[in-house]
C-alpha cells in the first residue's frame, strides 16, 4: 500500500531511478582511478534534501554505471555486499524515504545470483539493478538465465540501466554519452531473441531512460527473433515477421519504463503510445542530474500528466 | 474505377543483377545478414502499383560500393547510376534516382556527382551512415558537403553495416545497428557543425531517422561533450565535461534537427507519433524500404500510416506526395503517364 504522505503538500513521488555514491564505492574507484570523470557529489542528508525540495518522497538507491564489477570477480562480490548492506542500512533507517535496488556483481554469474538470492531474501531490498551490459556480456545472454530465473521466482523488481559498451567493441559508438541509452535496446532485443519474457514472465522490469530506444523502435526490434539464423532469404520468413512483429510491441507493452529523458513531447508521446499511463515511473537519474533539471523535469510531467506518479508511487511488492 | 497512383516513394532499392554478379566474383552475397533477394525493374513497378506509388526515387543500399578497392567502388557507382538513369527512360513517371558515390573516395564521388547529376539527371544523391569507418561528419568530406551545398543537393542518408560483420553482435543487425548508424552519421553531421555550415543541403534520413527523434534531446543536449565534436567542430567552447552542457546550443541543434526530413519506412505507432511530434507532417515523406523489403512488410508499413488518425487529409496528402514533389520538382511533371525531361 502507498506509504506516502497523503497531503498535498507532501512529498509524493516515488523516485525508481536515484543512484547512491556510498563511500566504500567511492574508495573502490579511486583504487583503479576510476573516479574520473566529474562524480556528483553525494550524501543521504543531501538526497533527502534535494528530495524533500523536489517533493520525492521516496528513492530506490542504487549504483550507476560502472557497477561493482572493476575487473575482478572476488572484489565485485565484495563491493557489491559492502554498498547493498550500506543501501540496506539506510533504508532501515529511513523506511519512507529510501529504498534500495542492490548491484550485483554481473557478469560473474554465481556472484550475481549469490548476491541477488541475500540482498532479496536477506536485506529485503527492492528490486535489482542490472546495466544493459557489463565487459560486453548482455542481460538476456542465455548464459544468464539462472540469475533471471531467480529474479523472477522472487518477481523482482529489476531497473535495466544502460552502460557503455567495452572500448574494445568493434562497433563502439561514435559519441559514447549521446548514444548511451541505446545500450538498453541491445539487451532488449537479446531478451526477445532469448524468448526471455516470455519464459521468465515474472520480473518486473523497469526500463531506464525511457527504454533507450525500446517504445520507439518496439515493432522494429520484435522482429529480433531472426537472429538466430544467418543469411537469412526474405521471402521465406516475411510472412513470420509479420505474425511475430505484434508480438514485439506486446512485450515492449509488458514492462515499465522510467522517465529519464523521456520529459519532452517527442520522447514521452512516443512513450505513451507503448506503455500505459501506470508502467510509467517517474525517475530523476539523481545525482547524476542536476537539482534545477530535475525539477524542471518534474514540472514538464505535472503539467502534460495531471501528477501521474503519485498513484504510481507505492512501495513495491516486497520480495519473496 | 482503378485508384490512381499517387504516392511518392523516396526509399525504393535497386539491386541491379549486373551489380549482384560483380560482387558475388568477390565472395560477397548480400548485406552482413541478408542475401541479395531477387529483383527486377518489372517486378518493382508491380510491388509500386499494388502500393499505388506513382514514382520511386530509387537508390542503391548497403552493401554498397567500397570493398577496398577505388578503381571498383568507381565502376560499381556507374554502373548502377547508368542502371537507374535507364529506368527512368524505360519507364517515364515511374522512377526518380538517387546517385550512389564511390566514397570514401572523395575525388571519384565528385566526379561521379557530376556525372550522374548533370549527364544522367540524377534527383539527388545517397550517402550510407558510413563507409570504411569515416561517417558523414569525417573532415575529408569537406568538398563533397560544399559541393552539395553549393547544388542544394537533396541527400538522402541510409545506414551501413559492413560485409564480414554478422557475427559481432549475434545479432539481427538491421533491427537496431543499422537505424543506429543513421543515428551516428546525423550526430556526426551535427556535432561537426556541417549541418549548420552547409543549409542549402536538404537532407532525408532512412527509417525515420533511425532512432534520431526519440533521442533528439539527448543527442542536442551531446553538442560539445565529446573530445570528437571538439576535434570536428572547433567552434565548440567550454570545458568537456558533465555540467559542460552548452545548453544555449539545445534549441539551436534541435531547431537544425527538426529542418531535416524523416521517411516513414519503419512500421509503427510509437514511430509515427515522434514523427508527428518532432517534424510534423511537412517534413515527414513517404518511404517503404522496398526491393530489399519483402511487399508483405511494405505493405504493412503503408497500412500502419493509413490506419494512423492523426493526419488530417492534407497533411497525408504531403507526407505521400506534395513534399516529394517540393525536394524534387521534376517528379511534378509526371502528373500524368509520362514525364517530360527538362533539357
Amino acid at each position: 500500500m502507498n506509504t506516502q504522505a497523503t497531503e498535498s503538500n507532501k512529498p509524493t513521488l516515488l523516485d525508481v531511478h536515484h543512484h547512491m555514491i556510498p563511500p566504500m564505492y567511492l574508495r573502490a574507484l579511486a583504487e583503479k582511478g576510476m573516479d574520473t570523470g566529474g562524480i556528483p557529489e553525494w550524501t543521504p542528508e543531501g538526497a533527502l534534501r534535494i528530495m524533500d525540495r523536489l517533493g520525492i518522497g521516496k528513492a530506490l538507491l542504487s549504483i550507476s554505471p560502472p557497477g561493482v564489477w572493476l575487473g575482478d570477480d572476488e572484489e565485485a562480490r565484495k563491493l557489491a555486499r559492502s554498498c547493498n548492506e550500506y543501501g540496506a542500512s539506510l533504508a532501515k533507517e529511513y523506511p519512507d524515504r529510501f529504498g534500495v535496488l542492490a548491484a550485483l556483481p554481473f557478469p560473474d554469474l554465481p556472484g550475481a545470483v549469490a548476491e541477488a538470492v541475500y540482498a532479496l531474501d536477506t536485506l529485503t531490498v527492492d528490486g535489482v539493478i542490472l546495466f544493459s551490459n557489463v565487459q560486453g556480456k548482455y542481460v538476456g545472454d542465455p548464459e544468464y538465465d539462472p540469475l533471471i530465473a531467480e529474479l523472477a521466482r522472487r518477481k523482482t523488481l529489476v531497473l535495466l540501466h544502460p552502460n557503455a559498451v567495452p572500448e574494445d567493441e568493434e562497433n563502439s559508438p561514435l559519441y559514447p554519452w549521446a548514444e548511451y541509452p541505446i545500450d538498453v535496446a541491445r539487451a532488449w532485443a537479446r531478451m526477445i531473441l532469448n524468448d526471455t519474457l516470455v519464459r521468465y514472465p515474472d520480473v518486473r522490469w523497469i526500463l531506464g531512460y525511457a527504454g533507450g530506444v525500446v517504445p520507439f523502435m518496439a515493432d522494429r526490434l520484435g522482429r529480433a527473433h531472426y537472429a538466430k539464423t544467418n543469411g537469412l532469404r526474405w521471402g521465406r520468413i516475411a510472412k513470420d515477421l509479420v505474425r511475430r512483429r505484434n508480438g514485439g510491441l506486446e512485450l515492449a507493452k509488458g514492462v515499465s519504463y522510467d522517465t529519464v529523458g523521456a520529459t519532452n513531447a517527442v520522447t514521452l508521446s512516443s512513450l505513451r503510445q507503448v506503455a500505459e499511463h501506470s508502467r510509467i515511473r517517474f525517475g530523476s537519474n539523481l545525482p547524476w542530474e542536476s537539482e534545477e533539471r530535475v525539477e524542471s523535469s518534474i514540472r514538464y510531467l505535472e503539467d502534460g500528466l495531471a501528477r501521474p506518479f503519485a498513484e504510481n508511487a507505492e512501495k513495491p511488492e516486497a520480495g519473496a | 474505377m482503378k485508384a490512381r497512383n499517387h504516392r511518392i516513394d523516396l526509399h525504393y532499392h535497386i539491386i541491379p543483377k549486373p551489380y549482384v554478379e560483380a560482387l558475388a566474383e568477390r565472395g560477397v552475397y548480400g548485406s552482413s545478414y541478408v542475401r541479395f533477394p531477387d529483383w527486377t525493374p518489372e517486378k518493382t513497378l508491380r510491388h509500386m502499383d499494388r502500393n499505388r506509388v506513382q514514382t520511386a526515387v530509387t537508390s542503391l543500399s548497403t552493401p554498397g560500393v567500397w570493398f577496398g578497392d577505388a578503381p571498383l567502388a568507381r565502376r560499381l557507382s556507374r554502373l548502377c547510376n547508368e542502371f537507374q538513369a535507364q529506368m527512368i527512360g524505360d519507364h517515364p513517371g515511374r522512377f526518380g534516382a538517387l546517385a550512389f558515390l564511390p566514397l570514401p573516395d572523395v575525388e571519384g564521388a565528385l566526379t561521379e556527382l557530376e556525372y550522374a547529376v548533370d549527364g544522367l539527371e540524377h534527383d539527388g544523391v545517397v550517402l550510407l551512415s558510413d563507409t570504411d569507418g569515416c561517417y558523414l561528419g569525417d573532415p575529408e568530406y569537406e568538398e563533397l558537403f560544399a559541393e552539395l551545398d553549393r547544388r542544394r543537393a537533396v541527400v538522402f542518408i541510409h545506414p551501413h553495416d559492413d560485409p564480414g560483420t554478422e557475427r559481432r553482435y549475434d545479432l539481427f543487425s538491421p533491427l537496431l545497428e543499422w537505424p543506429i548508424h543513421t543515428t551516428r552519421a546525423v550526430m556526426d553531421l551535427l556535432y561537426s557543425g556541417r549541418l549548420s555550415r552547409f543549409p542549402n543541403i536538404r537532407y532525408i534520413l532512412a527509417h525515420g531517422g533511425g532512432s534520431v527523434p526519440y533521442l533528439a534531446h539527448r543527442i542536442a543536449s551531446g553538442f560539445g561533450l565529446d573530445e570528437l565534436t571538439r576535434e570536428r567542430n572547433p567552434s565548440v567552447g567550454g570545458d568537456l565535461g558533465w555540467g559542460a552542457r552548452p545548453i544555449e546550443r539545445l534549441e539551436e541543434s534541435i531547431g537544425v534537427l527538426k529542418g531535416l526530413y524523416y521517411d516513414t519506412a519503419s512500421p509503427g505507432r510509437a514511430h509515427l507519433t515522434a514523427l508527428q511530434e518532432f517534424v510534423g507532417s511537412d517534413r515527414m515523406v513517404f518511404g517503404t524500404d522496398g526491393g530489399w523489403t519483402p511487399p508483405i512488410q511494405t505493405a504493412q508499413t503503408i497500412n500502419e500510416l493509413t490506419r494512423y488518425d492523426g493526419f488530417d487529409r492534407s497533411q497525408m496528402e504531403a507526407i505521400e506526395r506534395g513534399n516529394a514533389l517540393d525536394l524534387f520538382p521534376r517528379l511534378a511533371k509526371g502528373e500524368g503517364v509520362s514525364v517530360v525531361r527538362s533539357a
